[in-house]
């Protein structure tokens, strides 16, 4: 049984005439242990599919399965890393994790909380500013402090919405390259959102472009399957002669789809299909 | 380098606020040139050196009782007046907060209640304070003892103090990020640790801004209450001297009602300042009850829960 599932999942805002659809039947399986990367460009509902995997927002129709019961509320059994890292500005480094491995894991001791955050702080490199306000810290620091949050509260499956999208290019390589090798330890679960076709074919297993359309909402296409050994670096991954080929199709399968979208815009049949629902 | 820096705090601190203090003395002093009135050698408006002279007595002895004109001493009648400011404020911040939070909180409640508190808010002092005289005769009919005079201020002072934290407070809760809510939801918070963890903290900054602007406003309003009810307290010592024709304890008066004001603005600013201090507060009791919570679990049940855990974790970091 995968672990989470989408079946036929589709998802609009508004009514009447000012409806627009953002997903459209969407369905996708992740299996225990997977790295899967979602790319699509920005704007095409990439938020509202992570919302929905969390539990955060209900899809008008379809399901989301967790190891096969419907997915109804958020819990920490799906960690989030959002893209604004949504750290709490009045704890410390240390006190934002440990309020939610409070949260998650209530029966240590907290003794063993302390050590338990440490432990995750340790792994994203930040012990010298555990007892730091976020305020104090740059972007990818702070973006770590989200990722050790939510590594912390040991969910099943991790939901990454563009983790890495408002961080500077060198910062962001960090990033990967730590996200990587935590990874290739733990292999815990992982859907990555990401707007960036290299970034998914380094860390992920799967690639899943996000195919987008004008007025009748995005939907997930063919799954191109990342065939790169672990452990991967950058530079190994450029230089496997998997990689250019994989990287061009998924460039030209998102590159097509736009420009399907935008030749073929689909309002006047999609108004009537609103109008007669 | 150290004189330097030594020298500018002494200019910034010290020499133009002098400057200012001492243009402004130039200023009161041409004013009273300007209205000196030659039949009675005197200024309509007193100097500052007649001022001095005639309310050096009040500041030498500020608790006196009951002197030759009949006043008592300023700093009695200003601990009078901070006593209604103190308790008007605090029954205003005590129901402004959850209002507040109901207010910003609540699309309904906003609905509801929105379009009053805009009506109410602009009133003035002086139209609140014969409407708590109606709600002091009430309370009177039941019980004789209450002093009319203070609790009409208190009530005044309420009325007109409450708005600024109300809508602080609802300005806050509106202005909580989306974010922190979805991070509550997928932590499955409670409703109470919601509250306490999250929406409290996150509004407090505002919530002081609010607590600052009311007490300024209580300051400003307490004076006027006691005008109108002249019988004691700051208001009615600027009132009465006014009446009794002092011109120069009064204008002392006004000065030091300007003092306290503004050291009642800078403590409240201290107390913002370090309104992070306070607002871990929530936070501390909560960790030092999940604390012994987690002692008194533990000794229960130390066999099941922990180990598993351990386990868990142990395998994480070998695998």
């Amino acid at each position: 049984m995968p672990l989470l599932e989408l079946r036929n999942v589709s998802k609009g805002y508004g009514k009447g005439q000012t409806r627009t659809e953002v997903l459209r039947d969407m369905n996708l399986s992740v299996e225990d242990g997977e790295f899967v990367a979602i790319v699509g460009y920005s704007g095409t509902g990439k938020t509202t599919l992570i919302s929905a995997l969390a539990g955060l927002k209900t899809p008008d129709s379809g399901q989301v399965l967790m190891r096969g019961e419907t997915v109804k509320q958020p819990g920490p059994d799906r960690g989030v890393v959002f893209q604004n890292y949504s750290l709490l500005p009045w704890l410390t480094v240390l006190e934002n994790i440990r309020f939610a491995v409070e949260q998650a894991l209530p029966n240590l001791f907290y003794a063993e909380q302390t050590a338990h955050c440490q432990k995750y702080i340790e792994m994203v490199k930040l012990s010298h500013a555990a007892d730091k306000k976020p305020s104090n810290l740059s972007g990818g620091m702070r973006q770590r402090v989200s990722l050790a949050r939510t590594l912390a509260t040991q969910p099943k499956v991790l939901l990454m919405d563009e983790p890495l999208s408002a961080l500077d290019a060198l910062t962001r390589a960090t990033l990967q390259n730590e996200i990587i090798s935590i990874w290739e330890r733990d292999r815990r679960t992982v859907v990555l959102i990401t707007n960036d076709v290299d970034e998914a074919i380094l860390m992920a297993e799967r690639v899943i472009p996000l195919v987008p359309s004008d007025r009748e909402g995005a939907t997930l296409g063919e799954p191109f399957v990342v065939d790169i050994d672990r452990p991967r670096t950058r530079e190994s991954v450029r230089h496997h002669p998997a990689y250019k080929p994989l990287k061009k199709a998924i460039v030209q399968l998102l590159l097509n789809a736009r420009r399907n979208s935008l030749e073929n815009p689909s309002h006047v049949s999609n108004l009537v299909a609103v109008s007669y629902p | 380098m150290n004189s330097t820096k030594l020298n500018k705090m002494f200019v910034d601190n010290v020499a133009l606020p002098s400057i200012g203090i001492a243009v402004c003395l130039l200023l009161w002093c041409f004013l009273s040139w300007a209205t000196w009135d030659s039949s009675t050698s005197s200024s309509d408006f007193p100097s500052p050196i007649t001022t001095w002279n005639e309310s050096a007595k009040y500041f030498a002895s500020p608790f006196s009782h009951n002197d030759a004109e009949g006043f008592d001493g300023i700093g009695l009648e200003i601990w009078r007046s901070l006593k209604l400011v103190g308790m008007g404020y605090g029954m205003a911040i005590l129901a402004a907060v959850p209002i507040g939070f109901l207010l910003g909180g609540s699309y309904r409640f906003a609905r509801m209640f929105d379009p009053i508190f805009q009506i109410l808010r602009p009133i003035s002092p002086l139209a609140w304070f014969p409407l708590a005289g109606l709600i002091v005769i009430a309370i009177r009919r039941h019980n004789k003892e209450v002093d009319a005079t203070q609790l009409q201020c208190i009530f005044t002072i309420a009325m007109c103090s409450i708005w600024p934290t109300i809508l602080n407070t609802a300005v806050g809760v509106r202005a909580i990020p989306q974010d922190y809510l979805n991070v509550a939801k997928v932590l499955r918070l409670s409703s109470f640790k919601l509250f306490s963890r999250i929406l409290l903290p996150a509004t407090i900054p505002y919530m002081f801004t609010g607590f600052r602007l009311s007490l300024g406003i209580a300051w400003l309003v307490i004076v006027a209450a006691e005008m109108l009810s002249g019988k004691s307290g700051i208001g009615a010592f600027v009132n009465n001297q006014y009446q009794s024709g002092t011109y120069g304890p009064m204008i002392a008066a006004v000065i030091v009602i300007g003092l306290v004001g503004f050291v009642l603005d800078r403590l409240m600013n201290v107390i913002e300042k370090n309104s992070t201090w306070i607002l871990s507060c929530p936070s501390l009791v909560m960790r030092l009850m999940q604390k012994m919570r987690s002692q008194t679990s533990a000794a229960f049940s130390t066999t099941e829960s922990v180990p598993t855990l351990h386990h868990k974790e142990t395998s994480d970091a070998t695998a």
